[in-house]
């Protein structure tokens, strides 16, 4: 990339006008005498995590997120964090029935909520049908992205047990998969409907 | 991320006095997913103490006024807006708007005042590079890789775009918006709240409102009878990328004629840029198949690209088209 010396001046505002300045007034402008006392802030804090049904104790900072606590405070590690950064729902939860990113979800919004995480699909002795059927139709290669998009779509067949294609793909379209199993997936969340339904047996 | 503390106070009072204590070290959590990455980044402008107003109990709502139009809370998801029954009705391009924007799991955390008043996505930015927006002298966007999130119509200090979807839709229906502060309520229009590349409090920002106001409410009049509007967004992937063009437009028709119009871009500007002379071509024009191609001659005549993003202009202007196409053809 070459630059020029308008690109530079444009860059540093040589040239530019300088911005309108509102609230000239200064910066902190703090009330002399607060009329209530202003509590403490939280840093830290202990709550209990309402996990797949089972209460779980944790303590964590403000900073803390959702994703911390389930797979590294409390161990349940089958919620994958890839990108940290809302941008590719390895990490998806159910608040409540509600898909979220566990990465982008802090630990305080959860606490009174119900979480349900990918464990409380189905375990290796006990598969849930979109387990057995992601798995008959290759929808997971290297499987980093499954728990996120089986979550969602638990959460899609609660609400709605007979989904259009569209349907899928819209729900699920906050969902990469870098594998790029999408028609498996999307044919599995459609069968697993199907299986769920009884209209067809595993 | 940043170490950080949080209050969560109870009513908007006691969440203007805290804003008021810390000053510009303290920032409104509601959503928190513009606010998080820039946590995660560690930027110098993200604030140390966050005010979460999702406890203060009357700011998520959508609400018919008597007169026909819509009062909406700013903590509505924009999930919320996006699925709401009675904004499909009267509104049908705010919803075609809002469910456009993020991926759905974003749009089940963020909320409307969080779209709204979000920081810009420039890539140095959120890099935490230091620059006029976080504490620096200098603009990378304007002289580095200005293809995506940067303004092709010209800029002061920061050249970077206003990301949001929801502002160019809502300045296209003419809503308001209401800002409490220390002071008591302002109102304000949603275009007067985001002029773009303002100094507010010693800091940069897209928006008016200062460090301790809270945006509480949006309202939209009721729409009128033969009021037609149409939404169109342009972004590399279907999901989660902000636009590299949009456009909303509004046509008051009376029978065929166009009687009043709103043209605004979004995406290629530091502001929802509001295109005055397209509105001014098309009033008491007819509305009609080839009308698209005469009122491209008059739109984004003062563009001003940089070096990467001069597609842009030719992508507002293609949506232009398309929307008027799309109308005339309804
Ligand atoms: S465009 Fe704005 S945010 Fe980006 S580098 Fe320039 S000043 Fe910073
Ligand atoms: S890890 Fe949370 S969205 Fe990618
Ligand atoms: S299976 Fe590998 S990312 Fe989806």
């Amino acid at each position: 990339m070459r630059y020029s010396r308008r690109d530079f001046l444009k860059a540093t505002a040589g040239s530019g006008l300088i911005a309108l300045t509102t609230g000239s007034d200064g910066v902190v402008a703090a009330f002399a005498a607060p009329p209530v006392p202003i509590p403490t802030p939280m840093t830290k804090e202990t709550a209990t995590f309402n996990i797949n049904g089972r209460n779980y104790q944790a303590e964590y900072e403000a900073r803390t997120t959702l994703w911390e606590v389930i797979a590294v405070k409390l161990g349940l590690t089958g919620t994958n964090r890839s990108c940290n950064r809302a941008s590719c729902g390895a990490c998806s939860v159910l608040l409540d029935g509600t898909p979220f990113y566990s990465c982008h979800t802090l630990a305080m919004e959860a606490v009174g909520k119900k979480i349900f995480t990918v464990e409380g699909l189905g375990d290796e002795k006990n598969l849930h049908p979109m387990q057995k059927i992601g798995y008959l139709y290759m929808a997971a290669d290297c499987g980093f992205c499954t728990p996120g998009w089986e979550v969602t779509a638990k959460g899609l067949l609660d609400k709605n047990l007979n989904p259009s294609v569209d349907e899928v793909k819209s729900a699920l379209a906050g969902h990469i998969c870098r594998c790029a199993a999408y028609s498996a997936i999307i044919r599995t969340v459609i069968d697993t409907g199907k299986v769920l339904r009884g209209e067809a047996e595993l | 991320m940043k170490k950080i503390s949080v209050y969560r106070p109870t009513s908007i009072e006691e969440a203007i006095q805290i804003l008021s204590l810390h000053g510009t070290d303290a920032g409104v959590y509601a959503g928190g997913t513009d606010l998080l990455i820039r946590l995660k980044n560690r930027l110098k402008q993200a604030p140390t103490f966050l005010v979460d107003i999702k406890k203060i109990g009357n700011l998520r709502y959508i609400k018919e006024t008597p007169q026909g139009g819509v009062q909406i809370g700013a903590l509505t998801k924009l999930a919320e807006i996006a699925e709401s029954d009675v904004l499909a009705k009267k509104y049908p391009m705010l919803v075609q708007a809002f469910k456009m924007i993020s991926s759905p799991e974003l749009r089940n955390a963020s909320t409307l005042g969080g779209d709204l008043l979000q920081e810009v996505w420039c890539q140095y930015l959120r890099g935490a590079y230091s620059c006029w927006r976080n504490g620096g002298y200098i603009c990378y966007g304007a002289i580095g890789d200005n293809s995506y999130y940067h303004s092709a119509m010209g800029g002061r200090l920061c050249y970077a775009v206003y990301p949001g979807d929801a502002a160019p839709a809502l300045i296209t229906l003419d809503a308001t918006v209401k800002i409490a502060g220390p002071s008591g309520i302002k109102e304000m229009s949603v275009e007067q709240l985001v002029p773009g590349d303002m100094m507010v409090d010693g800091r940069i920002q897209s928006h008016v409102v200062r460090f301790n106001e809270i945006l509480t409410e949006v309202v939209i009049p009721p729409p009128n009878a033969g009021f037609r509007a149409s939404f169109e967004k342009l972004r590399p992937r279907g999901v989660w990328d902000f636009a590299m063009a949009s456009a909303a437009l509004g046509l008051q028709l009376r029978d065929r004629t166009i009687e009043d119009a709103r043209v605004v871009f979004g995406g290629i500007a530091g502001k929802p840029y509001r295109e005055r002379a397209v509105e001014a071509f098309l009033k008491e024009k007819t509305l009609s198949a080839d009308l698209a191609n005469q009122a491209l001659a008059a739109a984004l005549a003062n563009a001003a690209p940089l070096k990467y993003n001069a597609t842009k202009i030719d992508m507002a202007k293609g949506l232009l088209a398309s929307g008027l196409d799309k109308l005339a053809a309804s």
